[in-house]
């Protein structure tokens, strides 16, 4: 009993340390080397959650530029189904601030489910492109 | 009677701490796996899961070489895209690790059209690690634009039914594709 003990416990530790030894050195901010966008009340203190609804009324978007370094940027809200970007509610291609947010009315997001698409540039490199995650409009 | 009540205790608390354990296992070793569109020929580096991990975290554009005449481009999709342990930011929002990438949608977008250029419709995944998954249009219009890819991974759920468009549940990947035109191939 004692033996089976020892072995699970040897083996947790290895895999705990096999992780730490395989994992990038960044990782635990990895996700921040690249901008997002941010809650509903904060662009930068944690990632939107996929599924979060835009409500009835206008719905501010927030966005991060982390520690990406990104100097030029562009926002589009993309319609899942369709696949076409809104043509009223986005960021048009401008030089990026650490948060830079924008809002849309009502009218300017129709009901359905949208992808939250970045396209930016860094000094030197890009464009590149970054989506993860999905707002709703009821 | 006092030895056998012990013995119980033993067992109870054993069970508890073994259970305790392999759950704890199990957390330490949780990774969220997502599928990603790589370049041809970069296999080598997605077939290794620490290194496609670490080369997914980067947004690397994908360039397409194509050939005169050509009517159609392949993107080529890894299930080793991008992998996420429970610690790192992002983990719980992403579709569960332990399933296995059931349908993949790919659409190709230009800055220069409302309308995507194109887009697949879902496509089972190839038993190997890699399935290339072509997608028809006038290529000439497009040599070297920039372009955006977007790929939509099913996770788990019906392996005959493709998820819904809007499923949320469906992870995204998203990409700048370049294509131009292969300059080793004569021109015919």
């Amino acid at each position: 009993m004692k033996a089976g003990s020892y072995f699970l416990i040897t083996t947790l530790m290895a895999v705990v340390v096999t992780l730490f030894l395989t994992a990038n050195p960044d990782s635990a901010s990895a996700s921040d080397t690249m901008p997002h966008y941010g809650t509903t009340t904060s662009a930068c203190s944690n990632h939107m959650a996929s599924g979060t609804h835009t409500g009835a009324g206008p719905f501010t978007f927030r966005l991060c530029k982390a520690l990406s370094n990104a100097n030029y940027w562009k926002a589009q809200l993309i319609n899942v189904q369709t696949l076409v970007p809104l043509t009223n509610c986005g960021l048009p291609n401008e030089a990026t601030q650490n948060q830079r947010d924008f809002t849309c009315t009502a009218i300017q997001i129709p009901a359905g489910t949208y992808l939250a698409s970045i396209t930016y540039t860094v000094p030197g490199g890009g464009p590149y492109a970054h989506a993860h995650f999905y707002y709703i409009k009821p | 009677m006092q030895h056998s009540s012990s013995s119980s205790r033993h067992k109870v608390w054993s069970l508890l701490r073994y259970t305790s354990l392999g759950l704890l296992l199990i957390i330490v070793s949780a990774c969220h796996r997502a599928a990603n569109l790589i370049p041809a020929g970069y296999e080598g580096v997605f077939n290794d899961q620490a290194q496609a991990s670490t080369a997914a975290r980067v947004d690397y554009p994908v360039l397409v070489t194509v050939g005169p005449g050509d009517k159609y481009i392949t993107f080529r999709v890894t299930k080793n895209g991008v992998r996420t342990w429970f610690w790192e930011d992002g983990y719980w929002e992403l579709p569960s690790g332990w399933k296995p990438f059931t349908w993949y949608r790919i659409g190709l977008l230009s800055d220069e059209e409302q309308k995507p250029i194109c887009i697949t419709k879902w496509t089972r995944p190839d038993p190997d690690d890699v399935t290339e998954i072509p997608c028809e249009f006038n290529i000439n219009a497009y040599l070297s634009k920039t372009l955006v890819a977007l790929l939509f991974f099913g996770v788990g759920g019906d392996e005959k039914n493709p998820p819904a468009d809007n499923d949320l549940t469906n992870g995204v990947v998203s990409r700048i594709y370049y294509i131009i035109p292969n300059p080793l191939i004569p021109k015919s």
